[in-house]
């Protein structure tokens, strides 16, 4: 019997949310089918799980046989996720109005989709992290379609479910193989100490390798890494905005975490095989999103892409932490990089609405941001703040998240890569900035003279991730040294020390 | 192996008995037709005229997907029932927090009306 | 005896699995892969994993099937549409990938070799999985009821809508 309820403890975050989960999904269907009612109970309750999930610890070392980590590391980027959600759901409230979502659902899917995204981003185990991605997809695959009466979402949701499920696919017989070459192993750290008995008279088995390299292509999927990002511009462009930005941020960061800790602390031992595959990927998302991303007139398209860019920059820390003696500070920049982009990130999309919402036909050109200063120059201000962190510019959170991730990379001796993506970066000033040069620097249009009536949610999102952003790139000293103190103690239940 | 000979029993009995049961109808029963017998037989209502593959309504499919979850949930009653005394009490527990969360889902599907047919 | 039985099988597996392809007729394919997934399923037997071989049979034959055929209902196709690969670079294309597929299959199967300790056969029973996943993957398997309860959500949520109609928004009850 391995079961000790402090385990318990350390899911409280994910009992949390699934519990709201419950409880919204409950009050909809039998009681009240208020918005306000929903909304409200929605964000206090995620404020409350964030606060459970910064000052709820549990003493277990070996939660659920090793099923889940238990660590400060683990326990901010529930904080993080939980944060997501909580903005996605602030971004949702006046973008629903007027129109006919089941409001009970969305909310209930967002929130079993965080469940979903901590599991998987907190899994030390084969089996954990395949239900993790697999409860994050179903609910996003639903999410996605969600505007019923429009053909583009109709059409993301199936793109996003049939390929999602075929790369699902990749990830199992990945998943079956690795189990089989290390003899029935599915724990992280168990895979580590079975992989270090190959070598010398006892190579790694072949199906090893092939078992490595379709993972590979599973988790790929999910961060949206080139060549398996055709499904995410569609899938961005059709799904509901809110629902976009959290699908930008929220399973990429959780994707990303599991592909670090897996490559990282599982397969150190085999960084030889993937560091130059990944290293060839990550170079070519970097150069191939950001390039892609200069012909968009789509805003949202042009987020997707720039989306994918910025998986390739999150890469280079999962390629950096197979070389032993990086993994903490890759793991610490990856951390810093994923509140730095999930802050930029959803306050571009709240712009994005705002600005899409006033125009006539409410579409997402980016022409429509033409002379935006002049009628609104705090929401332009804070826009061109967002593309400038979104560019890496100091001093913005952005650049702190670029700089620790690339030193990170460098200490690991990717010096070309690191040249790439500093080059990648440079072209992608010119699709961000191209936003700042029209919203200064092109005369108003008769359209974007109009008043864009942001909400109090609207305006809070906006204000909190522009103070975040520009105190970031300020005073990065405080969320760094949190980042590195809990990324030095990332646990690896099971793991017995070797000396070799 | 061995074990599963009963089994193996078991399906070639029943093999044999559909095939002799075919058989002996085919060779001894009387055959006298008539164009009302020739008929398809779809539960005493007159044939459907033209293609049979006509279109289905997106709602059984509904009905159909959530056959397959709740399928899936019995799926794992299975180990748990037959482990049941060893489990204890801890056994029982786990098992009632996974049918509470998904009694969740049903009482949905119920009060959202997805089963009632209009 | 178990080498001919597994010849047996796996012929008919390989065969039906190659029918279900070939067939142009999508009903037929569909009753192909049922027959495809019983032999799975006695394969499973074999290695003495009776509760997959249960599981194949009582979720992939019975249910999965069903979503299956009612697949094939919705997409309505006829029976005179034939889906076809045109032109020989498409045909060689599709040819060249799977030899690919296949060749990548045995480089990576090449060294494997069967197993030399005697098979232990209780790890596939019923019990043993029943005590492994309420013991060691307690948390595994709640999480999978919060799977399919998104399942559930989520299928509903996609299938019955609210109606479009700006009237009845108001009042709230539907469908």
């Amino acid at each position: 019997m391995t079961f000790n309820p402090t385990d318990l403890l350390a899911i409280a975050p994910e009992i949390a949310v699934l519990s709201l989960a419950i409880l919204v999904i409950m009050i909809e269907v039998l009681i009240s089918r208020s918005e306000e009612v929903l909304q409200g109970i929605t964000a206090i309750g995620l404020l409350a799980v964030m606060a459970v999930s910064i000052f709820v610890r549990s003493t277990s070392a070996n939660v659920f046989s090793g099923m889940v980590a238990n660590d400060d590391f683990t326990m901010y980027l529930k904080v993080l996720l939980t944060g997501i959600a909580l903005l996605a759901i602030l971004m949702s409230k006046d973008y629903l109005k007027g129109k006919n979502f089941r409001v009970g659902e969305y909310y209930t899917l967002i929130l079993l989709a965080t469940v979903g995204m901590m599991i998987l981003a907190s899994s030390t185990d084969l089996v954990t992290m395949f239900l993790g991605i697999e409860t994050m997809s179903i609910a996003l695959y639903a999410l996605a379609g969600f505007r019923s009466e429009c053909s583009k979402s109709n059409e993301a949701a199936m793109k996003y479910f049939l390929l999602g499920a075929f790369s699902t696919g990749f990830l199992l017989y990945g998943i079956a193989l690795l189990y089989g070459a290390t003899g029935g192993k599915t724990n992280f750290a168990d895979i580590g100490i079975a992989i270090t008995a190959f070598g010398g008279d006892n190579p790694a088995p072949a199906y090893l390798y092939a078992g490595i390299g379709l993972i590979m292509v599973g988790l790929l999927f999910k961060v949206a890494a080139v060549p398996f990002h055709f499904w995410s511009p569609d899938v961005y462009q059709g799904a509901p905005t809110p629902v976009t930005a959290f699908m930008s941020a929220g399973p990429k960061a959780a994707a990303i975490i599991v592909f670090l800790r897996l490559f990282g602390w599982a397969l150190p031992d085999m960084s030889i095989a993937w560091q130059p595959i990944l290293g060839v990927v990550a170079a070519v998302t970097m150069v191939t999103g950001n390039i892609i991303a200069l012909s968009q007139q789509n805003i949202k398209r042009m987020l997707a892409y720039s989306s994918i860019s910025h998986a390739g920059y999150l890469l280079l820390a999962v390629i950096a932490a197979g070389t032993a003696g990086i993994r903490s500070d890759a793991a610490a920049g990856m951390l810093f990089y994923l509140v730095a982009y999930y802050l930029m990130n959803m306050g571009a999309f709240t712009v994005a609405i705002l600005v899409s919402r006033a125009r006539l036909d409410g579409d997402y050109q980016i022409n429509n941001y033409q002379g935006l200063a002049a009628n609104h120059p705090w929401i332009a201000g804070a826009m061109a703040l967002f593309m400038i962190s979104l560019t890496g510019i100091p001093p913005t959170a952005g650049f702190f998240g670029k700089l620790y991730v690339f030193s990170a990379a460098v200490k690991a001796g990717f010096i070309p890569l690191v040249v790439i993506g500093v080059l990648a970066s440079a072209i992608s000033a010119f699709y961000y900035l191209r936003i700042v040069v029209y919203m200064y620097m092109r005369p108003e249009t008769a359209e974007s003279s109009k008043d864009l009536k942001p909400t109090p949610a609207w305006k809070t999102i906006m204000i909190v991730c522009s103070i975040l952003i520009i105190y970031l790139g300020v005073m990065p000293g405080m969320m760094m040294k949190l980042a590195d103190s809990s990324s030095q103690k990332i646990s690896s239940p099971n793991r017995v020390v070797t000396l070799k | 192996m061995i074990d599963y000979f009963p089994v193996l029993l078991l399906m070639v009995i029943v093999a044999f008995m559909a095939a002799a049961l075919l058989a002996i109808t085919t060779f001894i029963g009387p055959k006298r037709t008539n164009p009302d017998k020739e008929l398809p037989f779809e539960t005493g209502n007159l044939p459907t005229p033209g293609n049979a593959r006509a279109q289905f309504s997106v709602h059984y499919y509904l009905v159909a997907i959530l056959f397959v979850v709740f399928d899936v949930e019995v799926a794992f009653l299975y180990p748990w029932a037959v482990q049941f005394k060893q489990l204890g009490l801890f056994g029982l527990i786990e098992m009632l927090v996974f049918l509470f969360i998904l009694f969740i889902g049903w009482l949905f599907i119920i009060r959202r009306g997805v089963l009632e047919w209009k | 005896m178990e080498v001919a039985l597994f010849i047996l099988i796996a012929l008919v597996t390989v065969v039906s699995a190659l029918l279900v392809i070939i067939r142009k007729n999508a009903v037929s394919s569909v009753l192909f892969l049922v027959l495809t997934f019983f032999c799975l399923a006695m394969l499973y037997v074999m290695l003495g994993a009776q509760f997959i071989a249960a599981m194949q049979v009582i979720v992939y034959a019975g249910a999965i099937m069903v979503l299956f055929i009612f697949v094939v209902m919705l997409l309505n196709l006829g029976t005179d549409q034939k889906w076809e690969i045109t032109g020989p670079v498409r045909k060689w294309m599709g040819f060249g990938s799977a030899a690919g597929i296949l060749l990548i299959a045995v480089l990576a199967f090449r060294g494997m070799q069967s197993p030399t300790t005697e098979m232990d056969t209780s790890i596939g029973t019923v019990s043993s999985i029943g005590e492994t996943m309420f013991q060691s993957y307690v948390l595994p398997f709640e999480v999978a009821s919060v799977l399919l309860l998104a399942a559930i959500i989520g299928v509903v949520a996609m299938i019955s809508r609210k109606p479009v109609d700006a009237t009845t928004v108001e009042g709230g009850n539907e469908s």
